[in-house]
């Protein structure tokens, strides 16, 4: 073998890398045949309701609308469909029961014509009490959803059974160890945003679809369905698609809609979701709560695992069901248990509907398993590892679930990650608050999906007349390098270069049956499929020209070679009986013996192509100060078979294992009575590129087994190790075994304390009348305050569509600045949150006066008293580069966002944005968005970073410029114009409120002025952030200047409503106190002063751990 | 109103709304659409192209702000073809959708780079406004590793 296992580039690299490859709205360039009109969607604004009447009477008037339907438009019993227990219509039809699920699409000429006209439509509901959360949808007299049959309230599935013997589990049970865990519902988050554009043909009576998916022929099938056409009236084209991650893997909701109304309306129809209608509607992975005992014997087997699985389905059933099968199999798949008893529930609840994601399942039951299996090897006395490997799994095993395990490299796998990471030695020779840990994980290679004809997969190969090779396969690559591979594979059976084939996707018209790319079947399938095509076609070139040379020949380098002479292969089949229409083409079904589908029982079982097993390993940093985990180093080790191209299976493993890692410590889609509050990529705590160290991936190869060339699954596997192995990690480095997930500063400050005894804060509210107030009001707000005012304080919040801008003026100076301001007017700097605010709806002003060309506001300039004055439209990437900038300025700008952003931010822009609190940005009706009589979102929401622990009124946001609280401990001074003259102001002076500034609408914020003494000042900033280049949930900065007396400043930022100084803290430093003292006299400022909400307490433990850092490294200096 | 815009090297006369952005003049009115949208929000940096020789986030910049020449992933197709094939040979992308704006971003690092003096932190940190979903960002940085070792721009101590 030459291809299979070399590290051939990517096929695509050149499309790639060069932005030529058309992802689905790049189609549109020149595509088309006429202009398309464009779709949006009417989302329903209720969390539970019944539809009383739609009215779309007013948007169809609307100026350039073409067409309006509704769940009228489809048929009584549509359903999503291709599985059992469909419950979700195309749109809503009586009830919704989801904030943000469709109620009627619009087509028109324009997008904004489109949007407009569907927020004419006029909804009447009958609004019902949403049960929003699990513990809602069960408690009793919770509304109900729908109508299920497992005669429980919110109950959709409940399955309880058991899987081999589990009476032999309690029986030999010597050892057993129990946690209840919690996963949290996290996003797939590919890159590319979801879109369709469908074009009806009315001539042809044919469909065409470009579109983000990852099953085009599904997707035909479904559409077809519902529009009641024949799946071949529907044809999905090829396009590049950005990324799936199981999200994309059924038919969704804006396919079909597209495709109606382009039928209705004959013209091509765009629908395109933004980010944040991508984060708050589609399909995330469920979260799961396991409650979960594990077994061993005395003899140190693994016996089984008996659990309790709480799965949160939101409001329809898609794919739960499925979710909640492969997460049972891989409990009884690896190791050698002898029984799993489980008992599990799907909960329904008003929120978006859970779907497909990477791992199906398995990471949310590993994390119980992977954990328990560790407590079990503790409680024996026996290393992890090698507790693992005397349970391993071998060849011809049978799981619990009935499949058959063909090969296990696990023993390779551990034995491979323990080396890798130093397991011995740094097992032996600790570091303080260091730990490693370890997970196991099994994971097949293609399951029957719930269809009769998942065992087929079937491909086509065409020699041209000048020796081309076309390959056509009806998958589409969305990330996995398959057409790599496959290109590979068809290489290495005619004895060309991969980069001699051409493949040819998904096109549903062109290309022969096969289902695409879902639970893990990409490799397998193809590969499969591949090779049977392009191995009889070799056969058939070989017949052909060893008639002519009469002699026996091989294929290669694009000769058929013998020992009477050579042929090309254009020579040999161009005069076979079979080249017609200028090509020889030959097509081949493989049907696989193992993969089968029994319609009695449509929810899978375990059987499957082929099971890949695989070991993470992981050193974990926890630091104490601040609650933050980072991850030292990390291995993972894959039982991958044969790698068909190295690069690409090791990208898998990375990326896998990188998003499972996001998982572990900061991903969760947040809800607040049914709406999503965090659907950006700001508020979404995924790993950037400096999060995370590299990871080291291991193929293991020679396992042989069913794959194609001996090849297993590797796509899906890596993203599941990650939470219990850094679990077992952090209990290596600090002895507590966490158990929800995300593992936020937050969770491990709070547990931290808990472990080394110190009691909760006596913050001493009762001493503090000025909060007795607030204190009073925070009470009230859960007893039904809140839902008051939530129901009678004016709502406006959601009119978030951007309003147009009239007249963007560049003046040249600051004075033609002041002049150009008025009405609805706006400071424009670098524009990286004024833009936002126009998105978010909140900047509502049409006239924008820019300052890119007002030469006296940009630039550093020391003046001859030794001040330096920094004008305001400076951007933050000048004030980094300028060596007269003083350190700490620089050392808080690095840490602000990203690059591109630094580029183009500007030091005043950055000290006026406007709070960052995600219910105020993300369209809550909340007090400062809405009216002073709507409630504050974030008393009883999610407030555990990003709001304020001390101080805060009716509105709990920080103000969020880290410039902001650097600046006051630089005695600097901010510079303000207006048409009465010029005003200086001390920087601590700056904010009135919460990313609220005292500059009124008709001055302009000039520049910053750092006095000559300040800018000796030897100072420290430290800033604890979700990722790197986020706002800090709280910083820290200390000055001093140099000299006896050294007029110590404290600062505190995202601590109060407004950059804080800690008077005292600075009074016990200019004494010259220990750190000690300092750190005491601090903490114990923060108790008199601080008035945390309910879950953010630990930013002030947060913020003396902050301060303890800062110190050091201000002594160490 | 009309605009004067140079894209990659190329002057273009163009009549555009105050309010639309580089991005949606790129896309949408040249039809470069290599310069992708993945949030609108200045956030994921699959957007970014070259103003000057500056990276920014086109998605957030207004068309009529642009006070240089602009330059996109198109623009780079020749000039920056080693760093193209070192994204190829280190497997430094899987879907493609962020790829364009990793390499504007990688090209402008390195554009800047004096000789030997990139290391394998300041390149991680300078990608940090790139989300990539789909590679873990590992092979990504091998990509820029590569092609700053090929161009000398690689400081020697640390070897991978
Ligand atoms: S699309 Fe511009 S930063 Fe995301
Ligand atoms: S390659 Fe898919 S997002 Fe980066």
């Amino acid at each position: 073998m030459t291809q299979i296992g070399a590290r051939w580039w990517p096929q695509d690299w050149r499309d790639k890398t060069s932005g030529v490859s058309r992802f689905t709205l790049d189609q549109l360039a020149g595509k088309m045949d006429s202009p398309p009109l464009w779709a949006a969607i009417h989302r329903s604004p209720h969390a539970l309701a019944d539809v009383l009447s739609i009215d779309v009477s007013r948007a169809i008037a609307a100026p350039g609308v073409h067409a309006v339907i509704t769940a009228a438009d489809f048929g009584e019993h549509m359903y999503f469909a291709g599985l059992p227990f469909s419950d979700r219509r195309p749109l809503a039809k009586d009830h919704v029961r989801f904030i943000g699920e469709e109620i009627a699409v619009v087509a028109a000429e324009t997008p904004q014509a489109a949007r407009r006209a569907a927020r004419l439509i006029d909804v009447r509901y009958r609004v019902r009490t949403a049960p929003t959360t699990v513990g809602q949808a069960l408690a009793s007299g919770a509304e109900s959803l729908h109508e299920r049959h497992t005669g429980m309230r919110n109950v959709s599935v409940h399955s309880r059974g058991t899987h081999g013997d589990f009476d032999a589990v309690l029986t030999s049970s010597h050892s057993k160890a129990s946690g209840t865990f919690r996963y949290p519902r996290v996003a797939q988050l590919p890159m590319e945003p979801s879109a369709s554009i469908a074009s009806w043909d009315a001539q042809t009576e044919r469909l065409q679809l470009w579109t983000t998916t990852q099953v085009p022929r599904i997707v035909s099938e479904v559409v077809a369905n519902f529009l009641d056409l024949n799946p071949d009236q529907v044809i999905c084209r090829e396009t590049a698609v950005g990324g799936a991650f199981g999200s994309r893997s059924r038919t969704c909701e804006y396919e079909v809609l597209a495709s109606m109304l382009s039928m209705r309306c004959g013209r091509p129809v765009v629908l395109a979701y933004t980010r944040e209608d991508d984060m708050a509607t589609l399909r995330s992975r469920h979260g799961f709560t396991t409650a979960m005992t594990g077994h061993a014997s005395k003899e140190g087997h693994i016996l089984g695992f008996d659990t309790t699985i709480t799965m949160e389905n939101g409001a329809y059933n898609l794919t739960g069901p499925f979710v909640m099968a492969v997460a049972l199999h891989g409990l009884g798949g690896l190791y050698q248990p002898v029984g799993v008893r489980w008992d599990s529930s799907l909960v329904d609840t008003a929120t978006v509907p859970g779907g497909q994601m990477r791992g199906l399942g398995y990471p949310q039951v590993a994390m119980a398993s992977e954990v328990l299996v560790d407590q079990l090897a503790e409680l024996q006395g026996v290393d992890p590892i090698e507790f693992r490997l005397r349970n391993t799994n071998h060849g011809g095993q049978i799981t619990l679930g009935g499949g058959v395990i063909g090969s296990s490299e696990l023993p390779a796998c551990l034995e491979a990650v323990r080396e890798s990471i130093g397991w011995a030695a740094k097992r032996s020779d600790r570091t303080p608050n260091r730990g490693l840990g370890v997970a196991a994980g099994i994971h097949g290679s293609g399951d029957n999906g719930g269809r009769p004809d998942s065992h087929r997969s079937a491909s086509a190969i065409d020699i041209f007349a000048d020796g081309n090779v076309q390959l056509r396969f009806g998958s589409i690559d969305f990330g996995t390098h398959q057409v790599t591979a496959m290109a590979q594979i068809v290489a290495e059976e005619l004895g060309l270069r991969p980069e001699d084939i051409h493949v040819a996707l998904a096109d549903t018209a062109t290309s022969p049956f096969e289902l695409g790319q879902w639970a893990s079947r990409g490799t397998y399938f193809a590969g499969h499929s591949v090779r049977l095509t392009a191995s009889e076609m070799a056969d058939r070139i070989r017949t052909l020209a060893e008639a002519k040379l009469g002699a026996a020949v091989t294929l290669s380098d694009g000769w058929a070679r013998s020992a009477n002479g050579d042929l090309t292969i254009a020579e040999v089949i161009t005069s076979s009986d079979a080249f017609v229409d200028g090509k020889l083409t030959h097509e081949s079904t493989y049907i696989d013996h193992i993969i089968s589908f029994d319609p009695e029982n449509p929810v899978l079982d375990d059987v499957t192509g082929t099971f890949s097993f695989a070991a993470h390993a992981v050193e974990v940093e926890v630091d104490p100060a601040t609650g933050k985990i980072t991850i030292v180093d990390y291995v993972a080790a894959h039982d991958i078979g044969k790698a068909i191209n190295p690069s690409a299976c090791e990208g898998q493993i990375i990326g896998g294992a990188v998003m499972g890692l996001g998982a572990v410590l900061g991903e969760e889609i947040i809800v607040d009575g049914g709406r999503v509050v965090n659907p950006s990529y700001l508020n979404y705590a995924m790993p950037r590129a400096s999060d995370l160290p590299q990871i080291r991936p291991i193929l293991i190869e020679g396992a042989t087994d069913n794959g194609p060339y001996g090849a297993k699954s590797v796509g899906e596997l890596p993203i599941c190790l990650a939470a219990p192995a850094v679990l077992n990690a952090i209990y290596d480095a600090i002895g507590i075994r966490f158990d929800s997930l995300p593992l936020t500063p937050d969770k491990v400050l709070a547990a931290l304390r808990l472990r080394d005894g110190k009691p909760p804060r006596k913050l001493k509210i009762w001493r503090r009348p000025s909060r007795w107030q607030i204190a009073l009001v925070r009470r009230a707000y859960p007893l039904g305050l809140q839902s008051m005012l939530q129901r009678f304080g004016r709502k406006v919040a959601n009119r978030v569509e951007p309003v147009e801008i009239a007249e963007v003026l560049a003046p040249t100076s600051a004075d033609e600045v002041l002049s150009a301001l008025g009405d609805n007017t706006a400071v424009l700097g670098g524009g990286t949150d004024l833009h936002l605010q126009r998105r978010q709806g909140i900047s509502q002003h049409t006239r924008l006066v820019s300052l890119r060309l007002a030469h006296d506001l940009a630039g550093v300039m020391e003046e001859s008293s030794g001040d330096l004055r920094i004008g305001a439209a400076t951007t933050l990437q000048e004030l980094i580069d300028d060596p007269a900038v003083p350190k700490l300025l620089h050392d808080a700008a690095v840490t602000i966002a990203s690059a591109q952003v630094r580029e183009v931010a500007t030091i005043g822009g950055n000290l006026l944005q406007a709070k960052r609190c995600w219910f105020f940005r993300n369209g809550f009706d909340c007090y400062k968005r809405a009216s002073a009589t709507a409630p504050c979102f974030a008393v009883t929401g999610d407030h555990r970073f990003h709001h304020a622990a001390m101080e805060a009124h009716r509105c709990q946001a920080t103000t969020p410029s880290d410039l902001g609280t650097v600046l006051v401990a630089l005695d600097a001074s901010i510079e303000i114009l207006s048409t009465d003259g010029r005003r200086v102001i001390p920087a601590s002076e700056l904010y009135s409120g919460p990313g609220e500034s005292v500059v009124r609408p008709d001055e302009v914020l000039c520049a910053i002025r750092i006095p000559a003494a300040a800018r000796l000042r030897v100072a420290e900033f430290r800033k604890l952030a979700l990722w790197s280049g986020d706002f800090a949930t709280a910083s820290v900065t200390v000055s001093r200047l140099p000299e006896s007396s050294p007029h110590h400043r404290v600062v505190l930022g995202a601590l109060a409503p407004i950059p804080w100084r800690a008077i005292e803290t600075e009074a016990a430093l200019d004494r010259n106190d220990s750190t000690e003292k300092v750190l005491r006299v601090f903490d114990d400022e923060l108790s008199r002063h601080g008035h945390p909400l309910s879950g953010n307490a630990w930013k002030l433990d947060a913020a003396v751990g902050l301060l303890g850092k800062a110190l050091f490294s201000l002594s160490s200096d | 109103m009309e605009l004067d815009l140079t894209v990659n090297g190329e002057r273009h006369q163009i009549v555009v709304a105050p309010g639309d952005t580089l991005l949606s003049v790129l896309r949408n009115t040249l039809g470069l659409t290599g310069t992708k949208e993945s949030c609108g929000r200045g956030e994921c940096g699959a957007c970014t192209v070259l103003m000057g020789n500056k990276p920014v986030m086109s998605c957030m910049l207004l068309a009529v702000e642009v006070g240089a020449d602009v330059t996109t992933i198109e623009g780079l197709t020749d000039t920056s073809l080693d760093l193209r094939e070192s994204f190829a040979q280190a497997y430094g992308f899987q879907c493609g959708f962020c790829t364009s704006g990793q390499i504007v971003r990688a090209e402008a690092l390195l554009m800047r780079a004096t000789p030997e003096s990139l290391n394998r932190q300041i390149v991680t940190e300078a990608m940090g406004g790139n989300i990539c979903r789909c590679t873990g960002y590992t092979q990504i940085v091998d990509a820029v590793e590569l092609c700053a070792r090929r161009r000398g721009l690689w400081a020697n101590e640390d070897t991978p």
